[in-house]
């Protein structure tokens, strides 16, 4: 399973890790989205269907 | 009339929901969602780098599913594990191995990336991560 990073205080409901190439992945638990940053620009924000899951997998890339 | 889901449907809902998939969570439809997933990379992923990933995971669902040891007891299984090898056995020769190494080696589906795409997935994946992918023109027969 891939190691998180805690990158700031956001609480116990927003997950943040980093994935390999710099970016990095946020999950609200909250709503499940999901929102990948690539420095000040959003890339990706979305819901996904396995919500946590595929969190872990795109910070272990 | 509306038929009530087998208690093998229930079984398999009730273990994807808990794992957090949100949506189309009936056997059938995470098997559907694999299968069409495959079928689009047949013909080059048209998708962006998120949308596959996205997409990707449902089999990691199915992979859950076929080990819950609750689940093991129903007939629909072993049906299941079947329709599940037959797209796998489409799949894997798409792929690139071992492209990224921090994803287990079990989850091969996740570990390797297909050889070819449409052109937003191979721009993003080289943005993203320096793979370089075969770009699809056209539909391949």
């Amino acid at each position: 399973m891939a190691q998180l990073e805690h990158w700031g205080d956001l609480g116990d409901e927003i997950a943040e890790g980093r994935r390999s190439n710099g970016d990095v992945v946020r999950f609200d638990h909250r709503t499940g989205t999901l929102g990948v940053h690539r420095g000040d620009v959003i890339i990706a924000w979305f819901r996904p269907d396995e919500g946590f899951e595929l969190y872990l997998r795109e910070v272990a890339k | 009339m509306i038929t009530p889901p087998s208690p093998f449907d229930a079984a398999f809902t009730a273990f994807v929901r808990g794992r957090g998939l949100w949506r189309d969570d009936t056997a059938g439809a995470v098997l559907e969602r694999w299968s069409s997933f495959v079928a689009e990379c047949e013909q080059g992923y048209r998708g962006d780098e998120f949308a596959y990933a996205n997409e990707v995971m449902s089999r990691t669902t199915l992979e859950a599913a076929m080990r819950e040891p609750s689940l093991a007891r129903f007939p629909e299984m072993g049906v299941l594990r079947r329709r599940v090898a037959d797209v796998d056995a489409r799949f894997k020769p798409l792929l690139v191995e071992h492209a990224f190494r921090g994803i287990d080696v079990d989850e091969w589906w996740l570990r390797g990336i297909v050889r070819y795409a449409g052109h937003r997935l191979a721009r993003e994946w080289k943005q993203s991560f320096g793979f370089d992918v075969e770009v699809v023109r056209h539909s391949r027969a």
